[in-house]
């Protein structure tokens, strides 16, 4: 990709240091305590730490006309990558955990506001709000749940526009995530010897497992994306004798799911089978009530011999953005003023972000925008192109003069 | 500053027939009606289409 700005020390500095301060999930209050000084340096007259652990950095009047919410996550997996800069084929390279996903997006959003300043974003009548949230990387997704009802049309009004600080390489923009429920099996019957004629209890979770794949494989028969597809994996699977002579089985199933999925209807077919299997009733209007990622439903069912107990968790509905906004078009016309040798792109992803928490609730244009290849996300070789991150800056701050310009 | 639409004819850069647009924007996706193409407007004077950008499929995050 051409580039016509030059990488910035200062911004190298920013990104560098924010990703050798270690932050893992529930322990982001090291970076987060720098970010907010460093916001703070940079000309943010208001940087703080939220009631969630969230880093808050805002542009612009708090009483603006419109507002723009920068939804970038300050945490990240585990494994330490020793922080460093190397020459590689397309110039320097910064590896480190968080490089990324997500901190080189965060600080894209961070150095791209800094460079607008207050007095710009006053004058377009514009509050840009950058936030690192805590536990993105944790179903719990505590910051952005924050976040969104922070911004509830009440407390205070829905934002105008949303950019999710993710890795989308920066000359795409990426429109949307599958969504995601969790399954959880656990199953227990009497201890019983092994040449007995009772089926193991771990018979159960093969069952379970082959129930999901066969339904999958159902539903998947015409649909030739993945992104519209339901994409189950089979996270766990462990089995042992209690105390109490009961033979348990536990089975942990990721399921990905596409647009529009009804995971009422699911969850209720899979209690149906779950009855069935253990030969117990459930009422002819039984229902199953999902929430979102922050409740978890469960249903137990006991038979003669045999129980299941079901927990649905982490549930997080998919969400796509529209392309024809003028969001999308600010990021398309900045992709192609910036990176003016690069064809801009859009992406759709099969895994989840923030984007699936605040989209469904806020309801405007919303995508996510960051340098790096989320191929390297929590791989222990996880590194950014330093041009690439100097090119994201610039095209962010491109988009945003765009989308302030376009009223 | 108000968003600038117009309206006039175009040609798609994919089967090279000719399209009539109607108040459509800079950076706007239309759809070809004759190869059903998606089409980015790149310019408005004169009025340019080029291919829209590709929609690809990624794991993450």
């Amino acid at each position: 990709m051409t580039r016509r700005d030059p990488v910035r020390s200062d911004e190298v500095a920013l990104l560098k240091e924010l990703v050798a301060i270690p932050s893992l999930s529930r322990e982001e209050d090291k970076a987060t305590a720098w970010l907010v000084q460093r916001m703070s340096e940079l000309g943010y007259p208001r940087a703080f730490v939220d009631a969630a652990g969230n880093t808050v950095g805002e542009m612009g009047s708090r009483d603006a006309v419109r507002t723009v919410v920068l939804l970038g996550h300050i945490d990240t997996v585990p494994g330490a990558i020793p922080v460093r800069i190397e020459d590689g084929e397309n110039g320097p390279v910064l590896y480190g955990r968080g490089s990324v996903d997500a901190k080189g997006p965060l600080a894209t959003f961070t150095a791209a506001v800094a460079r607008l300043g207050h007095a710009w974003a006053r004058e377009h009548d514009l509050r840009l709000v950058v936030v690192g949230a805590v536990e993105e990387e944790s179903a719990t997704s505590k910051g952005a749940r924050f976040i969104r009802d922070r911004f509830d049309g009440v407390q205070e009004p829905f934002p105008d526009a949303c950019i999710i600080g993710e890795p989308s390489s920066a000359r795409r923009v990426t429109l949307g995530y599958k969504g995601r429920l969790l399954v959880e099996l656990e199953a227990g019957q009497p201890m019983a010897h092994t040449a007995g004629p009772d089926a193991g209890v771990a018979t159960v979770a093969v069952d379970f497992w082959q129930w999901i794949a066969a339904h999958a494989a159902r539903f998947n028969a015409d649909r030739a994306k993945a992104f519209d597809q339901l994409l189950p994996s089979l996270r766990d699977l462990r089995t042992g004798t209690d105390a109490g002579m009961t033979d348990r089985v536990h089975a942990r199933a990721g399921i990905r799911l596409p647009l529009d999925f009804d995971v009422q209807g699911y969850a209720r077919d899979l209690a149906r089978w779950a009855a069935g299997r253990v030969g117990a009733d459930l009422p002819q209007d039984f229902d199953c009530e999902i929430g979102d990622g922050s409740s978890e439903t469960v249903v137990s069912l006991a038979g003669e011999q045999t129980s299941i107990t079901l927990r649905f968790l982490g549930h997080e509905a998919a969400w796509r953005s529209d392309r024809n906004n003028g969001l999308v078009r600010s990021f398309l016309s900045a992709i192609r003023a910036q990176l003016p040798d690069a064809r801009p792109g859009f992406v759709v992803k099969t895994g989840t972000s923030d984007m699936n928490v605040v989209g469904p609730a806020w309801q405007c244009p919303i995508l996510a925008y960051g340098p790096g290849d989320s191929a390297l996300d929590h791989t222990p070789n996880e590194h950014v192109q330093l041009s690439e991150y100097a090119s994201a800056v610039a095209v962010l701050e491109a988009a945003l003069r765009g989308l302030a310009a376009s009223g | 500053m108000a968003l600038q639409t117009v309206s006039g004819v175009a040609e798609c850069p994919e089967c090279f027939g000719e399209i009539e647009l109607t108040g459509v924007m800079q950076h706007e996706i239309v759809q070809c009606p004759d190869c059903g193409a998606d089409l980015e407007v790149i310019a408005l004077e004169p009025l340019t289409l080029a291919l829209a950008p590709e929609e690809e499929e990624d794991w993450g995050e």
